[in-house]
């Protein structure tokens, strides 16, 4: 009787337990694995910072490269402003590209206005120490496109010229027909019935410092100037007349290669980057002066 | 005794461990995915503009290649009221200004001026606008008047919430000119129906077919394009009554031409044979070919070097100094091609006197040779007008190789038996003051029935007289080019059509502009209405497809009083993507 009872009442072996030795190694071993894990979080969060600081400064450059780009592409006539282009107005003057700045060359289509034969035509076609111009437009569309001094550019098929709008009464006319005057601007061509006058646009792309910051800028001539992105430190401009051979002179353009370079910081760290875009004139035909 | 707990360390561990991995990845995606959204919104904003500017281009396509045929849809009416009222294209618009904003309207209607499409998924849509139409006063002359219209192309591109717009601006400059007579497939002032001749059973017309007045049908002709004539009445065979009916109809009782689903239209413009419009025998001299006076003795001495003073030009063939091929008398001429080069040879032969010309288009250098003595070299290059003042006796290209297969090379094809007499890069115009007499097949290196971008071109022009095919002329002969034989009451004939045997077709690839047309061959018409040719030849005229827009035109090659669109250039202006 007790013998059965005994059996089952037997009680159990003395290993469930951790001994104090083994507690402390699995804490010793456990503060090894977390320590590592926390340094690599550690060293994630700093990447991710440096990451994050990366991104924004090639956000900035990428943007800045397509609105230059994007200006480009819509450029007309010598495309962009070079010091030798024949009869460049003074006031053009200093807005010359360089291999460290770009002047790009816009022409509005909402600008282009037709020109009406000259006086003589078609008896004459050739025309010399043309002052004025008449337009096929009336004198509230010449008056609402061009401003006094504005800079615009007459081109027929063969031909173009820099035009400086006179200061004050520049648009005479009337509601079918004006005439533009340009007192400074002398010019000579061969008329065909599609001559147009189209007003300038002149936008200038530099690397300044505003704020005390390195600043790419874009600068419409005779508007304040914008900041495009901070932190551009450089800004390489390299043309080319033929589409693969660059080079830092400025020439009448095929292609343009631009190059940005930006370096941005926050607390101890530091990014810099460098990225170039090459874009390909379109297709338009719009004789640049000398031409 | 109690149990101690021993396995939930490891699943705290395990779960911390977890949280930190998340933590991290969360950190390192969360970079990763700005910059992939970056570039995917740079990306999506490049395939966007990629479909505007598929667009722009898509509208490019449509004025640069497509615009001329839509202009002329709409300027027709102006330009056969032009010709009607013989106006002075120097001085009076072939477009009346009052007609402008009604041209301009036509213009915007026109198809292809909206398209829409897919590129890699992406879609566009583009629309051009055309306006200010205007014209070129300066540019008005006995030949050419040319418009300008602006036009403005709007291209929108889209790919999800990407958009992007491109918008083009410039003009286009019309030239219009004087239409080529070369420009129908055939073109009679007269169809030669109060002489018997009809149009049958076997004549076969690829291309357009214009016959002023008096034009006769029986059996079933083929016509692919359709055909056009200025009167208000034709006349079809009818076998009940065996007689031929003035009908306005498009078939007639056993009569019933394949018009090729477009029809016969009548009482369309009169199209008159001008004047030729330019002198072939002073564009051989080396003259001025646009002064359409006949050149006297003197002026001709003097082209050819002979004395001023001479009384005749004697017998022979003479290369003035930037002239072509000018001989004197009736001539047997002979074209071919040889090495190097491709160059072509003209073997001329008069009485005892055979002369070679052979001009390599490569070097650019013409050499002659006569009764097979010392070659010499001509001066200047051949200017594409060989003109023999008298009959061209026999015109031919290189005998035949063999017998031509049975049947004959479909889809204008040439049977290799042939060899060519034009070669590849010449452009020639062969004229002669009376007959010529084609007693051989002429044929073109470069076939364009089957090469598009094919450049040999021929024109032959009866002065006076005929083009005749031969009684020597093989039968089934094949004659490249473009006829003109538009003296009144002359056309393309066949000596003796109406004896010996049958001699199959005259297969032509080009054109044929004649006064007249007479019968080339010899049919019975069966009580059924059958046509049973008998004696001389049938047509099978196929159209140069070169000619549709005046792409390839033979020099100094005449042309009609009435003005088309020739070109349309677009010139682009301006570029704005936003």
């Amino acid at each position: 009787m007790s013998c059965a009872e005994s059996v089952r009442s037997s009680p159990p072996p003395a290993t469930a337990g951790l001994t104090l030795v083994e507690v402390l190694m699995a804490a010793a071993v456990a503060l090894v694995i977390f320590t590592v894990l926390i340094n690599l979080l550690s060293g994630t969060g700093t990447v991710q910072a440096r990451n994050q600081l990366q991104i924004s400064v090639d956000d900035s450059i990428r943007s800045s490269l397509e609105l230059m780009a994007s200006d480009l592409r819509q450029s007309v006539g010598p495309r962009v402003i070079l010091s030798t282009s024949p009869g460049l107005p003074t006031g053009l003057a200093s807005y010359a590209s360089s291999s460290s700045a770009l002047s790009v060359v816009q022409i509005p289509a909402a600008t282009l206005l037709s020109v009406l034969p000259p006086g003589g035509y078609p008896t004459t076609q050739n025309f010399s120490g043309v002052t004025s111009t008449a337009l096929n437009a009336s004198v509230s569309t010449c008056g609402a496109t061009y401003g006094g001094g504005d800079y615009a550019m007459l081109t027929t098929e063969t031909s173009s010229a820099w035009l400086q709008v006179d200061a004050s009464s520049y648009c005479t006319g009337g509601s079918t027909s004006s005439t533009l005057k340009h007192s400074a601007s002398s010019v000579s061509y061969t008329y065909t019935p599609a001559a147009v006058v189209g007003k300038v646009n002149v936008l200038r792309y530099a690397v300044q410092t505003v704020n005390g910051v390195s600043t790419l800028t874009r600068q419409q001539f005779g508007g304040p100037v914008q900041t495009v992105a901070y932190d551009i430190t450089a800004l390489s401009v390299e043309y080319s007349a033929d589409g693969f051979t660059f080079t830092a002179t400025p020439v009448q353009p095929r292609a343009i290669r631009l190059t940005l370079t930006g370096s941005r910081a926050s607390g101890s760290k530091t990014s810099s980057l460098t990225l170039s875009t090459t874009v390909y004139m379109r297709d338009v035909q719009y004789t640049a002066p000398g031409n | 005794m109690k149990h101690e707990r021993t396995h939930g360390y490891i699943l705290v561990t395990a779960l911390a461990f977890m949280v930190i991995l998340i933590i991290m990845t969360t950190i390192i995606m969360t970079g990763s995915v700005t910059g992939v959204q970056q570039a995917g919104g740079e990306a999506g904003l490049v395939r966007a503009r990629a479909a505007a500017e598929a667009g722009q281009a898509q509208a490019g396509y449509t004025l640069s290649q497509t615009l001329v045929p839509g202009i002329n849809s709409i300027i027709g009416t102006y330009a056969s009221s032009f010709a009607a009222a013989g106006n002075n294209p120097a001085t009076t618009n072939v477009i009346p200004t009052s007609q402008y904003s009604s041209v301009l309207s036509s213009m915007n209607g026109l198809a292809g001026t909206t398209s829409s499409g897919t590129v890699g998924g992406v879609t566009y849509t583009s629309r051009i606008t055309f306006s200010n139409f205007r014209e070129d006063r300066a540019s008005f002359n006995a030949n050419n008047q040319r418009y300008l219209v602006d036009y403005v192309v709007a291209s929108s591109g889209q790919q999800g919430d990407y958009l992007r717009n491109v918008n083009v601006q410039g003009y286009v400059a019309m030239l219009l000119g004087k239409t080529p007579l070369n420009a129908f497939l055939v073109m009679a002032n007269d169809g030669g129906s109060v002489q018997g001749n009809f149009f049958g059973t076997g004549m076969n017309y690829d291309g357009p077919v214009h016959i002023n007045q008096n034009w006769m049908f029986a059996g079933t002709p083929i016509f692919s394009m359709g055909a056009t004539t200025s009167a208000s009445s034709v006349k079809m065979y009818n076998c009940n009554t065996s007689t031929w009916q003035a009908v306005t109809t498009q078939s007639n009782n056993c009569t019933t031409p394949n018009w090729g689903g477009v029809g016969l239209a009548y009482s369309k413009p009169n199209v008159p044979l001008p004047a030729n419009a330019f002198s072939q025998a002073r564009a051989a001299l080396g003259l001025d070919a646009t002064n359409t006076t006949s050149p006297n003795t003197s002026a001709r001495c003097t082209a050819l070097g002979l004395s001023s003073s001479c009384s005749s030009v004697p017998t022979g063939v003479y290369t003035p100094v930037n002239g072509g091929i000018y001989i004197q008398g009736d001539a047997a001429v002979t074209l071919s091609v040889a090495s190097p080069n491709n160059s072509q040879v003209y073997t001329i032969v008069q009485g005892s006197t055979t002369s070679v010309l052979k001009a390599d288009p490569l070097t650019g250098v013409t050499t002659i040779t006569k009764n097979g003595g010392a070659a010499t070299t001509l001066s200047t290059p051949l200017n594409g007008q060989l003109y023999v003042e008298g009959t061209i006796t026999s015109l031919s290209g290189p005998a035949r190789t063999g017998t031509l297969p049975n049947p004959l090379p479909s889809n204008n094809g040439v049977p290799t038996q042939i060899p060519p007499a034009i070669a590849t890069s010449t452009r020639l115009n062969i004229a002669a003051a009376t007959d010529i007499v084609v007693q051989g097949d002429v044929t073109y290196q470069d076939n364009p029935a089957t090469n598009s971008g094919a450049k040999n071109v021929l024109a032959l022009l009866a002065g006076t007289g005929n083009l005749r095919v031969g009684t020597t002329a093989p039968n089934d002969v094949y004659l490249h080019g473009a006829v003109v034989a538009g003296a009144s009451g002359k056309g393309m004939s066949v000596d003796n059509y109406s004896a010996g045997v049958l001699r199959g077709a005259i297969h032509t690839l080009g054109s044929l502009a004649e006064d007249t047309d007479p019968p080339r061959g010899l049919a019975n018409i069966g009580s059924n209405g059958l046509i049973t040719m008998v004696n001389g030849f049938g047509d099978a005229f196929h159209f140069d497809p070169r000619f549709v827009n005046g792409s390839a035109i033979p020099p100094f090659f005449p042309t009609t009083t009435t003005f088309a669109a020739n070109t349309a250039l677009p010139v682009q202006r301006s570029w704005v993507e936003q």
